[in-house]
């Protein structure tokens, strides 16, 4: 189940404080009741000794004065209090008339702490009751009692007494009790005051919580808008709350440059989806028109074979922007795979370079070989291969008419890199952190379309990443240089003639060919 | 009637020139911006076709300095530029019609020839003087009910002159009006064609329309206002 952070703010404050309410007041509750009962009990002791003090034996016989005239709190039929009491064998001597046939349990306490304890009373109350047992006074014994609190004893007290005879004297058990209907009275009041201001307590803490939970957490509602407003048309918007808490101000700032990021990816995208119509519409247009006009009037077989050779062209030139495109999103959603072949360097460099020599040629361009022959390297050679030629292609197309290509390689023990540079003079330093980006020209125009869609050199930077190398486009003496490494694994064997030292010279080497290993990147 | 067509893809750009040209137009044209302007600014054309993303220089800003110039030349701009506001900002700097890639080779030729017209104050696309009838849509010619079939070259002639019904032009304008600017010039070539329109317009019965001013040019009109 989903609930609001406010709700559960609420529940959660609310319920720690409901509970410390009431187990404060429950505690209150506890101590009151105990000092109450506590009172009452000492009380009812004190009743229970000033009537043991009335007591008195006379020889045999124990004089009970309070029972042929008895006392209105015993006599009377409201609430009355009992008493009984039983000689040294348990006989009962006396008890209240109230108490009829009733029996209290002895409770046989001392004279300075009696036992006290809660009873049933005979109209089915509940009350308590405090026992003493002690010995009666003797008659001129002296009605001086020691003081509550000396840890003297009273028989001890008694004994000391020696005028006096005590010879016949025998213990007596009293017991008087009393309803607590007066505590307990005073203890419902308390418990109905004590629920009644929790409740207040509770209601008035609730309604202060609900505002303030409310109030602070206005700039989450205030930033939810906020967001829920946000639309594909809206990117430029951000995230603002000036009255924001400090534990919102983080979030509002990711939340911003999450929007910066996601306004830079979906202004690309348009870019892209913009570049991508623009490449497809213009070799449409030239199909197109190509025909129409073809088309436009009789003509001989020769004509209607060149505007089709035309059109051939300018499909197969589509065509080619189309894989690109496909291999590009093959390789950024991971669905591209990688061989592990053995590829002669320099033999693959050879190879890619042929198609542009003739380009090279006719733009005088002078072409600088500095490679290492006999350099082996274990990836897809299917993708480097697709790698060198669009550096040699950019390379044969873009260099300055009657400029120089330098093509070079080095092979290290750790990595083995791959130069091809030509000379720019018009290739500027912010030019060079665009070249790998899709559909990117030095010249804004769409020059050469079908034939440099931009598309080379961000295919490239993504196979060569997918190898695991890296690739690197700097401008150096005016040369717009591509450098390509591929790191070797320490711990990877790919053939027989491992180099286990560095050679001194990459150039000149006639002993073992050096392997280097590269594959994918993460695999 | 004279064409730039300033197109940086090579087949686009050659099927716009052979299309126009088989409709009678002289085209010249150039790869990229900078020729483009120099096309543009060295002679004189009715109708300028105008990509936006070129080499060398941007269509917008070969617009801009066209206009500058006082150029009076109609700029057709031909971009696969489709926003709104590519092409509002298109027609705000100067140019007089807009079509996106790709294009209907068909519906490029009239607007051209609209821009023509307009050029030419024209608004009826039949051009006629006393019984000859010159239909610039259909590229059909006649005089009275007689259908008469004209070269490429000659129907070129012909739409020039009547297009400055009433004036005077010079071999020098026919020239560079009706030839591409890479044409090979013969010194009476103009004369040569001359001579054929009116081999195939002119009949004892019907009033004669081209008339020769010596030492100045050519006039295509009902009378000649110098006879009479």
């Amino acid at each position: 189940m989903n609930t609001t952070l406010r709700t559960r703010l609420m529940i959660a404050i609310a319920g720690t404080i409901v509970v410390t309410l009431c187990a404060t007041e429950y505690g209150q509750y506890v101590m009151i009741q105990r000092q109450l009962y506590a009172e009452f009990d000492q009380n009812l002791a004190a009743r229970a000794r000033s009537l043991a003090v009335m007591i008195e034996q006379r020889g045999d016989e124990v004089v009970i004065p309070f029972q042929d005239f008895p006392m209105q709190e015993f006599a009377r039929s409201i609430r009355p209090e009992y008493y009984q009491i039983w000689n040294e064998k348990g006989a009962v001597l006396a008890r209240s008339r109230r108490l009829s046939e009733f029996n209290f349990p002895q409770l046989v306490g001392h004279m300075v702490a009696p036992t006290v304890c809660r009873v049933t009373l005979p109209d089915g109350t509940v009350g308590r009751a405090a026992g003493i047992r002690f010995l009666p006074r003797v008659k001129g014994e002296s009605l001086d009692l020691p003081a509550l609190d000396q840890t003297r004893d009273w028989d001890d007290h008694r004994e000391s007494v020696d005028t006096i005879d005590f010879s016949s004297r025998t213990h007596v058990t009293l017991v008087i009790a009393k309803d607590t209907q007066d505590v307990e009275s005073s203890l419902s009041r308390l418990s109905g005051l004590l629920v009644a201001s929790g409740v207040t307590a509770t209601a008035v803490i609730l309604g202060i919580l609900a505002w303030l939970v409310t109030k602070n957490l206005r700039p989450l509602q205030t930033l939810a808008h906020q967001i829920g407003d946000v639309s594909e048309q809206s990117l430029t918007k951000r995230f603002l709350l000036a009255d924001a808490p400090g534990e919102l101000q983080p979030v509002v700032s990711r939340l911003n440059d999450f929007m910066d990021r996601l306004e830079s990816a979906f202004s690309r995208e348009k870019t892209f989806t913009a570049d991508v119509a623009h490449e497809l519409r213009t070799p449409l247009a030239g199909i197109r028109t190509l025909l129409e006009v073809g088309l436009s009037r009789h003509r001989d077989a020769d004509s209607y074979r060149t505007t089709l050779e035309k059109c051939l062209g300018i499909s197969t030139e589509t065509e080619a922007i189309i894989s690109t495109l496909l291999s590009l999103s093959r390789i950024e959603a991971g669905q591209a795979t990688a061989e592990n072949d053995l590829v002669d360097v320099y033999g693959m460099l050879h190879r890619a370079w042929q198609p542009y020599a003739q380009r090279a040629a006719d733009r005088n361009l002078r072409v600088k070989w500095h490679c290492d022959p006999k350099c082996l390297l274990c990836t897809d050679g299917d993708k480097l291969q697709v790698v060198l030629s669009n550096l040699l292609d950019n390379a044969s197309s873009y260099a300055d008419s009657g400029g120089e290509i330098q093509i070079s390689t080095d092979g290290q023990l750790d990595r083995l890199e791959i130069q091809i540079s030509n000379t720019a003079c018009e290739v500027t330093a912010d030019q060079v952190t665009h070249v790998f980006e899709r559909f990117w020209r030095a010249d804004s125009a769409r020059s050469q379309t079908g034939t440099h869609a931009g598309l080379g050199l961000a295919l490239s930077l993504r196979i060569v990443q997918f190898l695991g190398g890296e690739i690197i486009a700097s401008i150096a003496d005016q040369k717009f240089v591509m450098l390509v490494r591929f790191p070797m694994p320490k711990n990877v064997i790919a053939g027989e003639n491992i180099v286990s030292e560095p050679e001194p010279e990459p150039f000149n080497r006639t002993d073992s060919r050096p392997i280097l290993t590269a594959g994918p990147a993460g695999l | 009637m004279r064409v730039l067509v300033v197109e940086d893809y090579q087949p686009v750009r050659e099927a716009v020139v052979q299309g126009l040209t088989e409709a009678g137009f002289a085209v010249d044209n150039a790869a990229d911006g900078k020729d483009g302007l120099w096309y543009a600014t060295s002679n004189e054309y009715d109708v300028i076709i105008l990509d936006l993303m070129l080499p060398g220089m941007k269509g917008d800003e070969i617009l801009k300095r066209l206009r500058s110039a006082g150029s009076s030349a109609k700029i057709l701009i031909l971009t696969a530029k489709d926003a709104v506001q590519d092409r509002v900002n298109g027609l705000n700097s100067g140019a007089d019609d807009y079509m996106i890639k790709p294009f209907a080779f068909e519906e490029l030729l009239a607007r051209v020839q609209v821009l023509v017209r307009r050029r030419y104050d024209q608004t009826d696309p039949v051009i006629r003087i006393n019984n000859l009838q010159i239909n610039t849509a259909t590229q059909m010619v006649s005089r009275g009910e007689v259908s008469i079939d004209l070269t490429r070259r000659e129907y070129s002639l012909l739409v020039f002159l009547a297009m400055r019904a009433g004036q005077v032009v010079s071999r020098t304008d026919i020239w560079e009006n009706v030839y591409e600017f890479n044409s090979e010039a013969y010194s009476n070539v103009i004369d040569v064609y001359i001579r054929y329109l009116r081999k195939k317009l002119e009949r004892p019965e019907w009033t004669a329309l081209i008339h020769t001013r010596r030492g100045f040019g050519y006039l295509l009109a009902e009378r000649d206002e110098k006879s009479a």
